[in-house]
Parts: structure tokens; sequence; C-alpha cells
């Protein structure tokens, strides 16, 4: 097996990361880039900080990696080879499955600038599965709370005019009978 | 290789986005929150209001919940009163999707009555047969309690402890008036509706006290419907008996249905139906 291909990423504050280009991929935009052929040099993100690029790198390689552990055990099936290794690779793809899940909830039990700065950086980049999980957590934190309770949790400041604020309580008082 | 559908997917403005300002990824966690959340979220802030309450986000709902609601928007008139010129005023469709969910809750939740119990009085006159006055008295509803465990019922309870009066073992016959006193429309003439006029039969009021102790004796009759059908109201008036006299202690009035008295509420807005 060759070795994997390698792509360099820079983020707005200079730093570089090395990735495999399996788990840089994951992000669309990524891999736009590299199919247009810009990558020499390494790709710049001017749009995501080094702190948050970690943090998405963190979530692309256990994803990338888990996708070729299962590809893998798959191919190794097909191929029949024996019959002590197969079981070993197929349990390992089963354990990834529950091991993804809970690294997902893991992951995004963060602080909410943090939890914003991936949404954002998972919008710009495209990884959807990734903005999908930033996404529900953050209608996770929504779901069932007053206005007041949202604002306390996201450290929101209220900038309506008591008038407008009146108003659009009014408007929406449905909501919370 | 290039895959062309994975390309176009992306769109180009993605790729060149300004600085991050506060929030401003709000509207992508929108679609993933229910309608009522969706409400909640945009009572927090003025950024927060521009991201959820969003006409396309609301339209949306609309026509998955409400498709027929659209249907209306150009009948209905813009009541939007807002003058200040900011953006803060709901969507349209924020707007007929909450009048179509208020209407969703009130048919579970009818409105409060317009008429209270302190616009209402009461009239009885108990009478014998031959039109001879046995107790009479006339009681406004506020004043009217002293019925145990009555709370929110629309049930009365009338002392006359101190009327010494009797009721002979004959037939006898109630009259039940319900009037709207006026006090609140002020000049406005009062109204009054008969709830009863009924015969107790000598049998029944015979029966009423035995062994000398206490008794009561009572009758139900139907209520007139108030013009939308369904409902089976009846009114009922008790009178508690004491003693070989057969005093009159107490007068119940209540309105039943289907054997339960009903809430202050429900009686109210059945009178107000002939009251207001």
């Amino acid at each position: 097996m060759a070795s994997p291909a390698m792509v360099t990423l820079i983020s707005s504050d200079d730093a570089r990361f090395e990735v495999t280009e399996a788990a840089a991929t994951m992000s669309q935009t990524i891999r736009h880039m590299i199919e247009d052929g810009c990558t020499d040099g390494g790709i710049p993100l001017p749009n995501v900080p080094a702190r948050t690029l970690a943090k998405v790198l963190e979530y692309c390689n256990k994803h990338a990696a888990a996708t070729a552990a299962e590809s893998s055990a798959a191919g190794g099936a097909a191929a029949g080879s024996d019959s002590g290794s197969s079981s070993s690779a197929d349990s390992a793809g089963k354990d990834d499955g529950v091991d993804l899940a809970s690294f997902d909830k893991a992951f995004v039990e963060v602080d909410t600038d943090t939890l914003y700065d991936l949404l954002l950086a998972a919008n710009y980049l495209d990884v959807k599965t990734l903005l999908d999980l930033c996404c529900q957590k953050v209608a996770d934190m929504i779901r069932g709370k007053t206005p007041e309770q949202i604002r306390q949790t996201f450290g929101i400041k209220n900038d309506f005019s008591p008038e407008e604020e009146e108003k659009i309580r009014k408007e929406n008082q449905w909501a919370f009978e | 290789m290039r895959r062309v559908g994975e390309a176009t997917a992306v769109p180009a403005a993605r790729r060149a986005l300004p600085p991050p300002t506060p929030w401003e990824a709000l509207p992508l966690v929108a679609p993933f929150l229910d309608a009522a959340s969706l409400a909640a979220a945009s009572c927090v802030s003025t950024s927060w209001h521009a991201a959820f309450a969003a006409d396309y986000l609301w339209a949306r709902l609309c026509a998955q919940h409400y498709p027929s609601a659209l249907g209306l928007l150009r009948h209905l008139p813009d009541t939007d009163g807002c003058s200040s010129g900011r953006q803060q005023r709901s969507s349209t469709h924020c707007r007929l999707f909450a009048l179509f969910r208020s209407a969703s809750i009130r048919c579970r939740a009818l409105p409060a009555p317009r008429l209270a119990l302190a616009d209402v009085a009461f009239a009885v006159d108990v009478s014998t047969a031959g039109g001879e006055s046995i107790v009479s008295f006339a009681v406004p509803a506020a004043e009217a309690g002293g019925v145990k465990n009555a709370a929110g019922l629309f049930l009365f309870g009338i002392d006359l402890s101190d009327r010494n009066a009797a009721i002979g073992p004959g037939e006898w016959r109630v009259r039940w008036t319900a009037v709207r006193t006026g006090n609140r429309w002020d000049g406005g003439a009062p109204v009054a509706v008969l709830m009863m006029d009924a015969k107790v039969p000598a049998a029944r009021a015979a029966g009423a006290v035995s062994f000398g102790g206490r008794g009561e004796a009572g009758v139900a009759a139907r209520l007139p419907a108030p013009g939308c059908g369904g409902e089976r109201l009846e009114a009922e008036v008790v009178v508690e008996l004491a003693g070989e006299e057969r005093l009159v202690e107490k007068v119940r009035l209540g309105v039943m249905c289907e054997c339960r008295y009903v809430g202050a509420d429900e009686g109210l807005r059945y009178l107000q139906h002939f009251l207001l």
C-alpha cells in the first residue's frame, strides 16, 4: 500500500497542518481546491484560525480513518483472507461505529464560542456531516428554552427596545402557551 | 476526476465569506428547529430575530402544517401597525402560522366568558301549587357562595335558615331567573333570562325529609339551547329542608351537564348567549 497522499493546510494565522488527502477532502471546499490544482505550497484557508482548524481536522482525521477501516474491512472480506484477520477487522469496524457516535457526541461538548467557530468553519469548509452535527447541537441547546434562557446559554445581549420586545413577544405568544 | 455534481453543489459565495459577525451562521441552524423553538429563538435579540423570523422559514412551516392557510394570504388584511421602521416586525408567514396555531389551541381552550359573576344576580321564587309564595329571594351571584367544594363550579348556595319558611307536604313550584344587573354596562338596561320554572311533585316533596331529620328536595329542567346546539345543560334547584316542620335551610342553584355541575366559566358562557 502506497503511503497516503498528504496535503498542507494553512490557517488564517499562518499555522501549517499536514493531513492526509482523505481527511482533507472531507471538506468539499478543499476537495475543489485540490481538483483545481491550487495546492502548491499549501492550501490557504483565510477564514479559519489554527485553533478551529485543528479541531475540524481532529474530526476529519477520525472520520476519514473510520471510513478507511470500513472499506478495508469490506475489501478484506471480499478478498477472502484468512478468517481470523477478517473477523478482527469486522469487530474493529463495529467498534468504530459505536466509537464514532460517541466521538461525535463528545466532540461538540464544547463552550458556545468554540461551537460557533466550528459551525462557521464547517460551513466555510463545507464538511456536511460536521455542519449538521454542529447545527443539531446548537438546535438542541435552543429547544425547549425561553428567550431569556437562550440568552443565558449563549451569552447574548437583549438589544430589543422594550416596545419591540413587547411586540415580538406578543406575536410569538403561542409558542409559550 | 472531477465530479461536476459536487462542484455545483457548493455555492461560489461560500468560498469568499466575509469575516464572521456574531452569530451570522444562525440561519444554518434554523432548519433544525421546530416551530415553537424557532418562535422562542426569534425573541432573543435583533440578530436572532433576523435569522429565525425570516419569511422563507415560516413559509415552509405554513406549507408543511397549514397548506390551506397559504390560500388565505391575500384575503387577510395587513395588520402590521409597526411604525418604528426597523425590521423587527414578523414576516407575513410567521403571523399566518401564529394565527393557525392559535386557532388549534383555541379549540381546546374556549375564550374566557365576557360575562362575570359580578355582572349576574339570581332571583328565585318558591311557591305553592296554588301560587302562594313560600320563600323568595334575590342575590348577586358573586355573593351566593357557601357551598362546600363548589370552588370553580357554577353552583351556588343561599342560606335561608333565618327566613323561617316551611314547605308543606304538597306540590310546590320553583322559578329561577338570572339577571344581568348592568352595573358594568353603565346605562345599559338589565336583561333577564328564565332558567327554570318547574313543579316539584307532591310525592318527591313528601319523601324529602325522613324521620324528622334533614333532607332535600329538588328539581332539574333542561335549559333552552343557546343556539349553537350540542350541549345538554340542565338547571337544578335543590331545597335543603330540616325537621318535622320542613323548614327551608338553604337553596342550591346549579347548572349541570350530564349529571355533573359545569364550571363557573361554562355557566357564564351559557348565560352570555342570553344576557349580553
